[in-house]
């Protein structure tokens, strides 16, 4: 069986080093709604890779320092 | 709680009351007779049209009270309209909320309908129950498809991330 992998995000820090940006202008600017931003946000949901670009897009930086991934090797 | 459960919530609560109106209708003295199939379909009918009709009453009355308590909390006029508008968009996540909770309700309309083929075939049930049967089948599938959404919306996709 594979590996689970973890996502987990900065996306808090980012908002907050872009002038503690809001959700909902950082929904408005990804094209999504301020529902999907505090879900993704909070590790509710994953986004798909277009989102994930748009996010990091949006802060200028680039996609793994918007998102990190660990796999779980614990089972 | 975000707008959309709410949303789906207050459908959801719409349709429980008028099936439970149904209910008791179809079991007082002034429903059709037993064996009265036209009847039935006619108050079947009757039934769907009250829930289309009352659905959008509802949603039509949930969006006021969006604007209303929009406009309460946000005094400039600009954020109010931003935050509306954005409460109405449709992205991919409310897309794949959609899709995985159809999914469940199509299951539960699977299920009901083959239980109700063995219900006419092995337990002799009439039609005019095997269609109040579907009825219930089709009701518990928009619950089931309700829930989903709402534990979707609300909890995530990822609520077993830490799970062992």
């Amino acid at each position: 069986m594979t590996d689970k992998i973890i996502i987990t995000n900065n996306i808090r820090k980012l908002r907050f080093f872009a002038n503690e940006m809001t959700q909902l202008e950082l929904a408005e600017r990804t094209g999504s709604s301020r529902s999907t931003i505090i879900a993704v946000e909070a590790g509710k949901y994953t986004p798909s890779l277009e989102l994930a670009f748009r996010i990091a897009i949006v802060f200028g930086v680039s996609i793994d320092e918007v998102f990190e991934c660990n796999a779980d090797n614990t089972k | 709680m975000q707008f959309k459960s709410k949303k789906t919530i207050v459908g959801m609560a719409v349709a429980l009351v008028l099936f439970i109106g149904y209910i008791f209708y179809a079991l007082s003295s002034s429903a059709p007779a037993d064996g009265d199939l036209e009847g039935w379909a006619l108050l079947m009918l009757k039934f769907i049209l009250a829930c289309v009709i009352a659905e959008v009453i509802a949603q039509i009355l949930i969006h006021i009270i969006l604007a209303a308590s929009v406009t309460y909390k946000e005094k400039d006029e600009s954020t109010v309209k931003k935050i509306i508008d954005n409460e109405m968009v449709e992205d991919e996540m409310d897309k794949q909320i959609t899709l995985k909770s159809s999914h469940v309700g199509y299951g539960v309309v699977g299920v009901g309908f083959v239980l109700t083929l063995i219900a006419i075939a092995f337990l002799d049930v009439s039609a005019i129950l095997a269609l109040n049967i579907m009825l219930g089948v089709f009701f518990l599938s928009a619950m089931a498809d309700t829930c989903v959404s709402v534990y979707m919306y609300e909890v995530g996709e990822n609520w077993c991330r830490d799970c062992k």
